[in-house]
């Protein structure tokens, strides 16, 4: 018995990693259930790749949407012998599979866990979502509060080298907001981040990258009427559609002490990968020159914060600068720094065991 | 043995669940923590006053990206220190040269009000003024958040301008509550 709950967890814990792959739509091959000497039912459902799903507790039903589509050959009706649940009828709904599981008493969001388990050639096991029903609930206190769960796979990728990759670069500002300005020539930050991210654009798809970006002239993203978060929303947007392995923010800093200068990254720790990104592109910055290195901070900045996937905003010198306006200003600088957040970009792939 | 035996499985199963959780849940549980430790802080001046230190980040003049701690001493009665803290952080200068009070002129703290580990903090319309640059706004944010939390009831801060919530704030997102930012901290060598 012993030697057997060992070898469960071990299994259990080697199948559980970072999953960061997607191509083709997935599908539903195959559902499975069972229930265990403790009454408690689990659920498998067998996909062609990883997947995300969400639960809900509605009035006398669970019901888990998988975004996943059912392959043919599988039964939509099944009776369940649990404590908990009577049946589970499938409902087909464009790309994705909705579960429905009249239950046979109240269950308790402590009851249910909904979770994700990686394919495992050894165990010839595909990848699956798993739904577990443990009478009495699963000791989690924290997840008391919450009424759905769900389990979301990242779809973004960091391995395998640059090329290939999708990155949305985002030139700050724009349109009827030109962000900072120059205190010698009033330049505006909308007109200095907008050239420094085409070029990085140029350069990445030197490198095999395939780039999507937020604005491609001085407009504003969302409209001139947006509110603030709608015109952060409107760029996350971008990189969500384009399904992106990375977003580039780019902007200048300003103050109202005309001394302070330098470059600073900032990233939200929402993934493994926001910090080492900002290190990377960071360090590359303080290469170009004799700069402040003001640091990477992990600061709540809208973007990072509400994308899915890796991501920072390098903050570009300071316009109140006025040596560092200048610089912002002239081409071969624009080219320079553009050449750092790609050379940044490059060094963080190579990191993650890639080649390019 | 016998006991040895049971307990191995049975940490590396409670791992696993700790796994599990960790992994797939959303991060919108609200904070439960300390639900006894909450004080509401309102003008009441009745109550008897202690002498406290407190520490106040503040922002460098030198430029660099790292809050600086100001240590104080201040009388103050007993529930009303994150109230106290704040307004010192906001309403005075420091006394060291190479620290600065960066909030914008006028800035007021018009309540402190801690619940369940959340410091609910309400500014004066002028907090939100519009300053160019993401530095000023950051380093004021992370002032107020790592001040308040200097003190264990509180675990999270949530700002509020005259009364109402902001949702961005330069291209910071405040919809949420914030928790401190060691980031900010420079790291004793």
């Amino acid at each position: 018995m012993v030697k057997r709950i060992i070898i469960l967890c071990v299994l259990m814990l080697s199948i559980i990693g970072i999953s960061c792959v997607n191509a083709a739509s997935p599908q539903i091959t195959a559902i499975k259930w069972g229930v265990n000497s403790g009454n408690n039912l689990r659920i498998v459902l067998d996909c062609t790749q990883l997947t995300s799903a969400k639960a809900e507790l509605t009035d006398g039903a669970l019901t888990i949407t998988v975004n996943g589509k059912l392959t043919p050959t599988i039964s939509r009706r099944y009776s369940i012998a649990s404590s908990t649940v009577k049946s589970m009828n499938l409902v087909a709904k464009g790309d994705k599979t909705i579960l429905i599981l009249p239950l046979k008493r109240p269950v308790k969001s402590s009851e249910y866990k909904l979770f994700v388990l990686r394919s495992n050639s050894g165990a010839n096991r595909p990848d699956r979502v798993v739904l577990d029903i443990v009478n009495g609930g699963l000791n989690d206190g924290a997840q008391k509060n919450s009424i759905a769960a769900s389990c979301i796979v990242p779809t973004y990728t960091v391995t395998g080298g640059i090329r290939g990759k999708h990155i949305t670069l985002d030139p700050g500002h724009g349109g009827s907001d030109p962000g900072a300005h120059g205190l010698v020539t009033g330049v505006q930050e909308k007109s200095i981040t907008l050239p420094v991210a085409q070029k990085v654009k140029a350069l990445l798809e030197n490198k095999g990258v395939i780039v999507s970006m937020t604005r491609t002239t001085d407009v504003d993203v969302w409209g001139s009427d947006a509110t603030d978060v709608q015109e952060l929303q409107a760029r996350v947007d971008v990189a969500e559609k384009n399904k992106a392995d990375l977003f580039i923010s780019v902007h200048c800093n300003a103050n109202t002490n005309r001394a302070i200068g330098g470059f600073s990254t900032y990233y939200n720790p929402k993934t493994p990968y926001d910090e080492k990104l900002a290190d990377f592109i960071q360090n590359r910055l303080l290469k170009t020159g004799n700069f402040r290195d003001l640091g990477t901070r992990s600061a709540n900045l809208y973007v990072n914060k509400h994308s899915s996937m890796p991501g920072v905003l390098v903050e570009l010198l300071f316009l109140s600068n006025e040596r560092e306006e200048k610089l912002l200003r002239s081409n071969w600088f624009q080219n320079k720094m553009a050449q750092a957040i790609a050379d940044g970009i490059e060094d963080f792939y190579k990191q993650n065991g890639g080649v390019s | 043995m016998q006991i040895r035996k049971k307990l191995i499985p049975t940490l590396i199963v409670m791992l696993f669940c700790l796994f599990l959780v960790s992994g797939c849940e959303p991060t919108v549980s609200p904070n439960t923590t300390n639900p006894s430790a909450s004080s509401t802080v309102k003008n009441n001046n009745v109550k008897p006053t202690v002498d406290k230190k407190i520490v106040l980040y503040r922002v460098p003049t030198d430029g660099t990206q790292y809050l600086l701690p100001e240590t104080k001493s201040i009388k103050v009665a007993e529930n009303d220190f994150a109230l106290a803290t704040l307004k010192a952080l906001v309403e005075t200068l420091p006394n060291d040269k190479t620290m600065q009070n960066i909030f914008p002129k006028g800035t007021k703290v018009l309540g402190v009000d801690v619940k369940n580990g959340i410091a609910v903090v309400n500014f004066s319309k002028e907090f939100a003024a519009k300053t160019e640059g993401e530095y000023a706004t950051v380093m004021m944010v992370n002032a107020v958040v790592n001040t308040l939390t200097q003190y264990p009831e509180i675990k999270k801060v949530r700002i509020l301008v005259e009364g109402r919530k902001i949702e961005v704030l330069g291209q910071m997102d405040l919809e949420e509550p914030l928790s401190r930012n060691e980031t900010f901290i420079k790291k004793a060598k």
